[in-house]
């Protein structure tokens, strides 16, 4: 039989009322608290019984301090008189207990509680609520600017379109933190007024449930990445908790240590910056790696070769990006052949294809591709002078719809956006060799149509 | 402005002073004020030791004697005074009551 408990509670730093219920629910089913850790709270098993728990807060504290300072002591030993016993603190929040039936409460003045309460938040719950909040509003930015300005590319990117869970929910739970806090706060203002306490609320429920979405969109994610970056990109989440539980560690090896408050916060803040320094360079060093040593893709892995289109022994070098989500998946190749002494040139092919697995994205996917290169090549010219897609026959690619990037001034060029159902191609042949009319239907089998 | 947060006192606070006229400490005031009331008035210990801190920064008691964790006070002549004028306010609310309704 387990004699001891570990648990993850999820209640806002203010919930002294939350707090309380469920630490005399759980006396009641026979565990009292004994630690409050720094990821989980302990808990020790006792005979079932009915006690009062009260939450209060002790501003002056850190959870920095070595042990409790002579205030705190005295204001233990005050407790203690009263009944109440100290079951378990973390820097300012202090949880007794106390076995009386109807003990005087620890707070009997409600404006100082609320002080209490607000002067203790406001280093603790509301930095970091606000500091979480102002990340979850930049990198949600940053998605929407990326949206804006590669759709195809964000889209396609599994890690991408986490971000489209991760940051909205950080968002809605840091953000009803904070709302519901304050309007607490001012209730319980005008309630201590009137010499009423006011009770908290927290929505554990709503921070369980944000947990479970982020790590399911997390592991979900990951779920899609191909090759070695997945795995650096599972070591570096686990490095992350990881790095969380070492700067804790630090924290509490410094307080066992007995060093001061002052010196602690000091210490902790230079080693959770330089292993935060480490851990990034480490995933840097991952990710570059896992790119570089990838080996280079065989012929075979492409979809469509330039053997395809020309016959001829050539030597080629080729390159394969490949990336998707449950939204799209979009596959970037390439084969340019290799100069050889007295021998001929082969031809070089460059495709890009995008699949759109959700088809309300496909007209946004092709208005993205079309702007994309518009853009890029036309940037530097005078007007009148650009290059454009250009409506093109569709049926010898067996398209839909078929467009040729043309110049303005020289005419029509080798590349081509071909609209599939469900696909968008981009291909670009040699600028002096024309695709024929067996080249077209060869990209239509094997692009249009084939297996990515 | 310490002055002006303790222009007027709650019922804690003035029998938290009260009991300071002679030197005692925290645990000491938490028993002395329910006997004082009958039972009608009880000061928790957070919120006893919050009006302790804030009555010393203010000026109105002042710490005399410290063993261990307990501490003990004792009212200064300001904490006198301010105690005095909470009296005088309270026995003119009285008056007034009197003057009101007339003797019951």
């Amino acid at each position: 039989m387990k004699e001891t408990k570990r648990r993850m509670e999820l209640f806002s730093f203010y919930d002294r009322t939350g707090l309380e219920r469920h630490l005399a629910r759980m006396a009641q089913r026979g565990w009292l608290l004994c630690e409050i850790g720094q990821l989980f709270w302990h808990y020790r098993r006792i005979e079932p019984k009915t006690l009062r728990f009260c939450v209060c807060y002790f501003p002056k504290a850190t959870v920095y301090d070595p042990g409790p300072s002579e205030g705190q002591e005295e204001f233990y030993s005050m407790c203690a008189h009263a009944g109440w016993v100290l079951a378990g603190a973390s820097g300012q929040l202090q949880v007794f207990c106390n076995e009386q039936e109807n003990p005087v409460p620890i707070d009997t003045d409600p404006a100082l509680e609320v002080e209490a309460i607000h002067q203790s938040a406001k280093k603790t719950f509301l930095l970091s609520n606000f500091l979480l909040l102002g990340v979850g509003v930049l990198n949600f930015c940053q998605f929407l600017w990326r949206l804006a300005d590669d759709p195809v590319a964000t889209l396609s990117s599994s890690l991408s379109l986490f971000s489209l869970v991760c940051w909205p929910v950080l968002i809605l739970v840091e953000g009803v933190d904070l709302i519901t806090y304050f309007r607490w706060r001012h209730g319980a203002l005008r309630a201590a007024a009137r010499g009423e306490f006011l009770a908290t609320k927290s929505h554990p429920a709503l921070q369980m449930l944000a947990l479970t979405v982020v790590l399911a969109g997390l592991v979900w994610s990951l779920s899609y990445l191909r090759g070695g970056l997945g795995g650096v990109m599972a070591a570096a989440v686990l490095g992350s908790v990881g790095l969380i539980a070492a700067i804790l560690g630090v924290r509490r090896l410094l307080k066992g240590a007995g060093v001061s408050a002052k010196a602690s916060r000091r210490a902790t803040l230079a080693a959770c910056v330089a292993l935060s320094l480490l851990f990034t360079a480490l995933v840097s060093w991952g990710v570059v790696r896992a790119l570089i040593s990838s080996p280079q893709p065989g012929a075979e892995e492409l979809p469509l070769t330039a053997g395809d289109l020309a016959d001829g022994d050539f030597d080629y070098r080729q390159g394969l990006n490949f990336s998707q989500s449950p939204l799209l998946a979009r596959l970037e190749a390439h084969q340019y052949p290799l100069r050889r002494q007295g021998m001929a040139k082969g031809p070089s092919v460059r495709y890009t294809v995008i699949v759109v697995k959700a088809p309300f994205l496909y007209g946004l996917c092709r208005d993205a591709v079309v702007r994309d290169r518009t853009d890029s090549w036309n940037r530097n010219l005078p007007e009148g002078e650009g290059y454009l897609y250009q409506s093109a026959d569709p049926a010898p690619w067996g398209a839909a719809e078929a467009y040729q990037w043309t110049s303005r001034t020289s005419g029509a060029g080798n590349t081509y956006l071909l609209c599939y159902p469900g696909r968008i191609v981009e291909i670009e042949f040699d600028a002096e060799r024309p695709p024929t009319s067996a080249q077209m239907a060869v990209v239509a089998e094997k692009l249009g149509r084939g297996p990515l | 402005m310490p002055r002006a947060k303790f222009q007027t006192l709650t019922e804690q606070m003035f029998y938290i002073l009260l009991c300071l006229r002679e030197e005692c400490c925290g645990m000491d005031i938490l028993d002395m004020v329910p006997a004082i009331t009958q039972g009608r008035v009880n000061v928790g210990s957070g919120t006893l030791y919050n009006l302790l801190e804030q009555f010393a920064q203010a000026g109105m008691i002042r710490v005399t004697k410290v063993e261990g964790r307990r501490r003990s006070y004792l009212l200064t002549d300001f904490g006198r005074d301010t105690l005095r004028r909470e009296y005088e306010r309270l026995c003119a609310q009285a008056e007034d009551y009197r003057l009101a309704f007339g003797e019951e």
